[in-house]
């Protein structure tokens, strides 16, 4: 028992415990951050950066709950109908929307209160340097020479990155093949060995390799130009208005309590606001331009909007067709 | 080389940092042996810690964190038959047998000598070769990889205890059972049976702490439970040092195995054990048997699984590419200090590269020192009463298979592999074939089929130099017994045909 | 580990040796029916053929070549048994299928997956005190343990400490969100 008690002791030295002053009746005990997706990948950094932050704000602990399985729909549909009291959260991102109209098991956005917009992190179109393109009207180009002889490393049909590709496809007017990879470091190696000519992860994937000459970021999808490479232009700057990427948000259960609701959504963003985590997540190479409730809720039905389209051009919509 | 001196001054000579390592390691190995804790998630858990620590005390935070897991797996894995982590699945395999016979100390102390000189060589690889190896691992396409998972479910084939002909079969089983859930090319699912849990796939873990930890479990109750007295005992904890030296072929070429497979992005541990152990299991095939407590078994498995770690972190420091999710997570730490990995974190940071280069260093020697001095209590946990010791067991299946997801389903199926394992092992189906069908299963599925999306054509594994030589040597691996068989039979006809 | 892979060694000898077993016939039925079950999955899936893009041969490719080959296989081995049966006039039954030896066994999967149940509704932490009771007198009694008044204490404190120690090592420990 000796070894055990040892054990014990030295965890709970390991373990965070913030207490503070509570204020209503809610938070009563520690809430939990459903993280769909497996420890350790990106979102899950920055969530657990995000749980850190919101459990000071909150004067609770924030403990992350890592449920991976079947791109998310798992946890977040166990969220949807679980724990009404507002001590269970999740986040939804861009593989949410997609995955309503292709996994019939999948919850829809409107089972879901957005509480607070984290930010988009915008996919990039890569290409290898020996491709010789630099930019988007090359690559056009060079894509209507050979119409579906390039190729593209993506993530599985319904990821942020699949859908950024197809996005990107039918903005450019262009063909080429999808090739899907298990998550992003398979993809970064698929362009970096050859296998493909083409990439559409995030920044952070390949900004390194950018700036050694090896590959080509030829335009960021995001509103404005990336911090970490202000020499690569947007989309819309090249002439082909589109914005896609990673977008993450924070939601709890639609008929969660709403006086918890907005507590909770409060801390949220006050901690999305907080100086030293903006520090933190953009070192991290994430890209965070908080919204509260409403705004959030707004920007998630337009994207649920205006991606339905292309999900339906991609052939990712198998059910609740509109 | 002077940064490499300067950083090891700096480590050595700082409290903190030192502390920090010793702290680091120890809830590395005890984290690592708990069931259902695997590396990643350790560091996952670890991570948010080291934010406020200076980059290079986090590097030496993380990374102790990061091997000592690696080697705590086996601590559980050899005692109850529970892999801590995928990567330590099959020490138990020689390790168990080992010490259900009272050489509990023994076992620990192969596994521990054998992760330690893997870990030592994986150093060296990092060290030495890493800017001309990170390059190597580019050679692996998914052409390659389809062909490696191939070369590597054949030599299992063969190489299974009992029946082959059933542990084929039971090879496949394992492979149809990696298919279950959504599919990487299509996100399709298949043999969901209506439940939207079995979407997400089976989990290794689950599988495996079902298939030996409770199966186990059930076969004991079958009869009255007689504790040998061997088994009470620690015994010995030192091996003769003549069977240790026995084992050094062994032990180098499962490091390189390891290391190879540690370069390859995607590959994992799990694949790296899997490979080492089917290559020594299918070179003595004729001269010795696995599976039951075979000391050749645990080097081969330790030495690939730790030489891997080394290999994971060459295409993390030299391309910024993460060879499975623990270096992901490292990928964040570094990122969070704002250092970016990739080919110029070298150049540009020669003396952080230096300090990642001693933090492993340091953590291989606090790891060996530490896991020495714990061996006898860790061997100790042995002798306890059979019901403590069995009800703990018990209770830590149903834990463990909860932890990997937060998934109460998990402990379902954990009870079901472990009641079908136990069916199986009565039917006299080998079991653990299934394991590596569901390891190497979905990269060999998720491989092929890229490749036909890329390639179009099924030529192309004859027309690329390592699939070809793969093929060649699977056929003849595959091929081989049946010539044998000819030739003796043609033999003893000829012999009969003599006389006359 | 060692036990049931020598068994299982013992098994091919006595196939290609001894008198056939009905134990490897059984083997054989095992896989085939595996075999029914993934192809009945297979059948009935709507959405499998959707699968097939351009040169990737689909979804269904390596299940059904899992699947072919155990059924095939399930099926050989039942008829190469019975060949082997039939030359040797006999069957041996191996005595492993007997209620002395399975009744426990099956009562410790039922439990456990009554644990499984009850661990929502009860919590984690009730469940595993309600399963840990009569197991730990179960193993005291299986290893040959006499019940004198002292165990009537003991046996109920260990059961209590060994679920209690592991749910706070991993609850409080390491966060795992226990239901």
């Amino acid at each position: 028992m000796s070894l055990k008690s040892i054990v014990v002791a030295a965890l709970s030295a390991l373990t965070l415990s913030v207490s503070g002053a509570v204020a209503a009746d809610f938070p009563t005990k520690p809430v939990s951050l459903v993280v769909p997706w497996p420890a350790g990948g990106g979102s899950d950094i920055l969530m657990r950066m995000i749980a850190q932050k919101t459990s000071e704000k909150l004067g609770q602990s924030v403990v992350v709950v890592n449920q991976p399985g079947a791109g998310g729909s798992l946890a977040l549909r166990e969220v949807a109908d679980g724990d009404k009291s507002g001590h269970t959260f999740s986040m939804i991102a861009t593989g949410f929307i997609a995955e309503q109209y292709g996994n019939p098991n999948a919850p829809t956005l409107d089972q879901f209160k957005v509480l607070a917009f984290v930010g988009t992190d915008p996919a990039i179109m890569a290409a290898r340097a020996d491709t010789g393109l630099k930019t988007l009207d090359d690559l056009v180009r060079k894509a209507k020479e050979d119409p579906g002889k390039l190729r593209n490393a993506n993530d599985q049909p319904g990821g942020t990155s699949y859908v950024a590709a197809s996005l990107m496809k039918l903005k450019l007017g262009i063909d080429y093949t999808l090739v899907p990879y298990a998550g992003s470091a398979p993809v970064v190696q698929a362009i970096l060995a050859g296998e493909t000519q083409l990439a559409t992860p995030s920044v952070t994937d390949l900004i390194a390799q950018h700036e050694a000459g090896e590959i080509n970021i030829l335009a960021v999808a995001g509103v404005e130009r990336h911090f970490l490479a202000p020499d690569v232009p947007t989309f819309t700057e090249a002439g082909y208005p589109l914005v896609t990427g990673t977008v993450r948000a924070l939601v709890v259960p639609a008929d969660a309590d709403p006086a918890a609701a907005e507590v909770l959504g409060k801390a949220i963003v006050d901690a999305l606001n907080d100086e030293s985590f903006n520090k933190t997540a953009r070192d991290a190479g994430f890209t965070i331009t908080p919204m509260g409730s409403e705004e959030a809720t707004a920007f998630m039905e337009n994207l649920d909007k205006e991606m339905y389209p292309v999900l339906l051009e991609a052939g990712l919509v198998k059910v609740r067709q509109k | 080389m002077t940064e490499l001196l300067h950083a090891t001054v700096t480590i050595l000579t700082d409290p903190v940092t030192m502390a920090l390592a010793v702290v680091a390691t120890l809830v590395g190995i005890i984290l690592g042996a708990l069931p259902g804790i695997s590396s990643t998630m350790t560091l996952a858990v670890l991570l948010p810690f080291s934010f406020s620590m200076e980059p290079g005390n986090a590097m030496v935070f993380l990374l102790g964190a990061f091997y000592g897991s690696a080697w705590g797996g086996s601590i559980s894995a050899i005692l109850i038959n529970i892999p801590g982590t995928p990567g330590s699945m099959l020490t138990q395999l020689d390790g168990y047998p080992l010490a259900k016979r009272g050489q509990a100390g023994v076992a620990l102390t192969y596994a521990l000598i054998a992760s330690t000189f893997g870990g030592v060589v994986g150093w060296f690889g990092l060290v030495i070769f890493a800017p001309t190896l990170a390059r190597a691992g580019f050679a692996f396409q998914s052409p390659e990889f389809a062909v490696l998972m191939i070369f590597g479910l054949s030599m299992l084939a063969y190489a299974s205890p009992g029946s082959t002909f059933l542990a084929i079969l039971a090879g496949m089983f394992g492979l149809l059972l990696g298919t279950v859930g959504l599919d990487m090319i299509t996100n399709l699912s298949r043999f969901d049976f209506g439940i939207p849990r079995l979407q997400a796939g089976i989990n290794i873990i689950p599988f495996a702490v079902g298939i030996f930890g409770l199966t186990e479990i059930l076969k004991l109750l079958e009869q009255p439970i007689v504790q040998e007295k061997a088994a009470t005992q620690i015994g010995e904890i030192w091996p003769r040092f003549r069977d240790v030296i026995k084992t050094w072929a062994t032990a180098i070429r499962s490091s390189i195995v390891g290391l190879i497979v540690g370069i390859i992005p995607a590959a994992g541990s799990a694949v790296a054990v899997s490979m080492s152990y089917a290559q020594e299991k299918k070179l003595y095939e004729k001269t010795e048997t696995f599976g039951n407590g075979n000391p050749r078994g645990i080097v081969a498995a330790e030495t690939g699984n730790n030489a891997a770690v080394g290999g994971a972190l060459v295409p993390l420091l030299t391309l910024g590419l993460p060879g499975d999710t623990m270096t992901a997570v490292l990928v964040g730490a570094l990122l969070i200090h704002g250092l970016q990995p990739g080919p110029q974190l070298f150049t540009k940071h020669p003396d952080f590269i230096a300090t990642i280069y001693v933090a492993l260093a340091l953590t291989i020697v606090l790891t060996f020192v530490l896991s020495l001095v714990l061996t006898r209590a860790f061997a100790k946990l042995l002798s306890a009463p059979p019901r403590i010791l069995y009800l703990g067991i018990l209770i830590l299946c149903v834990t463990g298979s909860f932890a990997v997801q937060n998934a109460l389903f998990d402990v379902l199926l954990m009870i079901f592999f472990g009641a079908l394992g136990y069916l199986f092992t009565k039917l006299g189906i080998p079991t653990a074939p299934m394991m590596f069908g569901l390891v190497l299963g979905p990269l060999l599925e998720e491989n092929l089929r890229r490749t036909l999306v890329v390639y179009g054509d099924w030529m192309v594994f004859f027309q690329r130099p390592i699939p070809v030589v793969l093929l060649a040597i699977t056929a003849v691996v595959l091929l081989l017994p049946f010539f044998g068989k000819v030739r003796e039979r043609l033999a003893r006809a000829a012999l009969e045909a003599g006389p006359d | 580990m060692s036990r049931e892979i020598n068994e299982g060694a013992a098994g091919t000898e006595s196939v290609l040796a001894g008198p056939p077993r009905v134990v490897d016939f059984a083997a054989g039925a095992v896989f085939v029916l595996i075999a029914l079950i993934a192809s009945w999955s297979l059948w009935t899936d709507p959405y499998l053929e959707l699968g097939k893009v351009g040169d990737d041969p689909g979804p269904s490719f390596i299940p059904w070549i899992g699947t072919t080959v155990i059924g095939l296989g399930g099926l050989a081995q039942m008829i190469w048994v019975l060949i082997k049966a039939k030359k040797a006039g006999v069957l041996k039954t191996s005595g492993e299928f007997v209620v002395a030896k399975l009744w426990l066994p099956a009562l410790l999967v039922v439990s456990l997956i009554i644990y499984q149940l009850a661990m929502k509704p009860l919590g984690f932490f009730t469940a595993s005190i309600i399963f840990a009771l009569p197991w730990v007198a179960v193993f005291h009694w299986r290893s040959g343990g006499a019940f004198t008044k002292r165990y009537l204490i003991q046996l109920p404190l260990e059961a209590v400490l060994i679920a209690g120690g592991i749910y706070s090592l991993f609850y409080y420990g390491i966060n795992v969100p226990f239901p």
